[in-house]
């Protein structure tokens, strides 16, 4: 167990951190949703009911949805753009999906590669994407219960102020929608150019998500 | 610990049991999807 534990540890880090994180938000979300009600003489309800509420659900489907769109597409302009110097980037020539070769599919595989990468045909075709796959179906997936919860939440505004409620085809282009949405995605793109470009510059000893320290600016030093 | 000759640059790469490390994937799998599917019902049915 101890073994494991260790060769787990990033993976268990992040998710203690994300179990531990999303309960603080829980608890302080509904302590500021509660205070509200109350000051609009509105009944809070209880802690359990607001975990299942349209509230706190659309709070977190839309951080959601932002970091997996943010994953999602760097993983995709990382195959075909590059930033030169940057830990995050392929060197320049290397653009592009690659060959059997590079990447070790149908002869070019080994005997330890997964079964899809050796057998060709359309499995190693989908396997090839799975990662980007898989992230974009969290993200659309995500990004749509954003906006179940939203207009959920969104109409019980409407009721309480006694306006008509909408349908989920007239919510998606209200502002509101892309209030929440839009200021997720800033953040998350400012992020990740910060991050490609600041790996050209700035070190962090020991990180593989950095060059090493002593590495000249120039130089592009991704594991492709 | 056990370790391989990787094939890029003479790297070593880190060889490990891959069943073992299904369960944190199934895991994070289990829970992004049912944090999906419960919001839906939850928008759906509010």
């Amino acid at each position: 167990v101890k073994r494991w534990v260790r060769n787990n540890s990033l993976s268990l880090f992040f998710l203690v951190l994300f179990l531990a994180t999303l309960a603080g938000q829980s608890q302080a979300s509904w302590r500021a949703y509660r205070d509200e009600q109350l000051a609009h003489h509105e009944p809070a309800g209880t802690y359990a009911g607001y975990l299942v509420s349209p509230d706190f659900s659309a709070k977190v489907m839309e951080n959601w949805q932002s970091e997996f769109l943010q994953f999602t597409l760097y993983i995709l302009a990382t195959v075909w753009l590059i930033q030169r110097g940057s830990s995050e980037s392929k060197e320049q020539g290397r653009e592009g999906l690659q060959g059997e070769e590079d990447q070790r599919t149908g002869r070019y595989a080994d005997a330890r590669s997964p079964l899809w990468a050796r057998v060709g045909g359309w499995r190693t075709a989908v396997y090839s994407n799975s990662l980007v796959i898989v992230m974009t179906a969290i993200f659309f997936g995500s990004w749509f219960a954003q906006s179940i919860t939203g207009v959920a939440q969104y109409n019980q505004a409407q009721t309480e102020h006694h306006q008509a409620a909408v349908n989920w085809m007239t919510y998606i282009h209200e502002p509101d929608f892309w209030d929440a949405t839009l200021q997720n995605w800033q953040s998350e793109f400012l992020a990740v150019g910060t991050m490609a470009i600041f790996s050209v510059y700035l070190r962090q000893r020991g990180s593989p998500e950095s060059k090493p320290v002593g590495a000249a600016h120039d130089e592009t030093t991704s594991n492709d | 610990l056990r370790t391989r000759p990787g094939p890029i640059r003479g790297a070593v790469v880190w060889v490990c049991p891959p069943h073992t490390m299904r369960v944190l994937f199934a895991i994070y799998l289990a829970l992004i999807f049912g944090g999906i599917a419960a919001a839906v019902v939850i928008g759906a049915t509010s």
